[in-house]
């Protein structure tokens, strides 16, 4: 629950499993996708959320609550460095869960329209495969076995990808 | 939840992995496979990849020649690995490098040897090459009068321009890598451009 000063105007975000968080609206803001709803008029006091779970939504307010606080870069051209590396260190901090969850609030953010923790997150994933071997990236992204390739068509797409792999 | 879509981890994703970690995608499943080799992943992971810390610069010496990624603090470039160009690019000796690089585009150069004056399409990551037909018979590219350029089409055709000024004449000819072939571009300039005086810069 937020705890900031009761002037504000507030919004409800409920998850999937009925748990409510009561938010400023600034924070709800950064979320296109609940600024659409809060501009049209279609927002009723209780937003359900009902494809996303309160862990994810806990770490989606969290995220959006820093970047709400924070200077956005084109309010005013030289903001302090200060607050830049902050939120940089924040967002590095943010990403060192684990590969479910981050899929789950990549998702999320995707839903609610979040675009820089989408591209936070899927960074996070290039990061992680990046030095990886297809089957190490294959388990880490829970590839469809039914997707994969017949011995044949890997052994010749190691062969044509072969610069790849020294 | 249901699952990341292939084409959101695909284009949200694989777009911001090193050219090197594309490949090994490439043979992680089949829908990743057709996906990472189609022209709309190559123009996306091309457009990301243009962010200054993704740049690297090629040094080509005398003798040697690698790749080092540039460290944007130091304005200074950092310890590189070294590459081998694939075609023939030594003086007839075999004592020098003899490549120019003429133009680049999304990681693709275009160079030459200035000591056969051919023209080479080159990719120094994954080492492929092609040899460019001359586009004209009994006659090569000359340094100081002649200009290439690099583009992509609205097809997503490679193409390379090129500008020729042979005895205050102008010719262009534009190669098609789908193609595989040249084409002459029917160009009148006004006169100045036909003199030594107006340089052509290679880009």
């Amino acid at each position: 629950m937020s705890t900031s000063s009761s002037s504000s105007k507030k919004i409800v975000l409920k998850s999937a499993d009925n748990e409510t968080f009561e938010i400023d609206e600034i924070v709800a803001l950064e979320s296109q996708a609940i600024k659409n709803m809060i501009e049209d008029e279609c927002a009723d006091n209780v937003i359900p959320l009902g494809n996303i779970d309160s862990k994810t939504l806990s770490k989606i307010i969290e995220y959006c609550k820093k970047h709400a606080e924070s200077p956005k870069k084109d309010d005013n051209a030289d903001i302090d460095e200060k607050a830049v590396e902050d939120l940089k260190s924040f967002d590095a901090e943010f990403a060192k869960v684990d590969m479910p969850l981050i899929q789950d609030i990549l998702m999320a953010a995707n839903f609610l329209n979040i675009d820089n923790l989408i591209g936070l997150m899927c960074r996070t994933i290039a990061d992680r495969i990046k030095g990886k071997t297809p089957e190490e990236i294959r388990k880490i992204l829970n590839i469809n076995k039914n997707d994969l390739l017949s011995p044949e068509q890997e052994a010749k797409a190691r062969e044509e990808n072969s610069w790849a792999f020294d | 939840m249901p699952e990341l879509s292939t084409e959101f981890i695909a284009f949200g994703i694989l777009t911001r992995v090193p050219p090197k970690a594309v490949g090994r995608c490439r043979c992680v499943c089949k829908t990743w496979n057709a996906l990472l080799s189609g022209n709309a992943f190559v123009r996306e992971h091309c457009s990301r990849s243009a962010i200054p810390s993704n740049q690297k610069v090629l040094v080509i010496e005398h003798q040697t020649s690698s790749i080092h990624p540039i460290n944007f603090e130091t304005h200074d470039y950092e310890l590189g690995t070294s590459v081998t160009i694939p075609f023939d690019h030594r003086s007839y000796d075999n004592q020098f490098n003899v490549v120019k690089i003429l133009s680049h585009l999304n990681g693709l150069l275009c160079v030459c040897n200035d000591f056969t004056s051919d023209l080479f399409l080159s990719n120094p990551l994954t080492t492929s090459f092609k040899r460019l037909p001359p586009p004209y018979s009994n006659d090569f590219y000359k340094d100081n009068l002649d200009a290439v350029g690099l583009y992509t089409d609205t097809h997503d055709d490679f193409k390379v321009l090129y500008i020729r000024r042979r005895d205050a004449t102008l010719a262009v000819n534009v190669y098609s890598r789908r193609y595989e072939s040249w084409r002459n571009i029917p160009l009148t300039l006004p006169a100045e451009y036909l003199t030594t005086r107006f340089c052509w810069s290679s880009g």
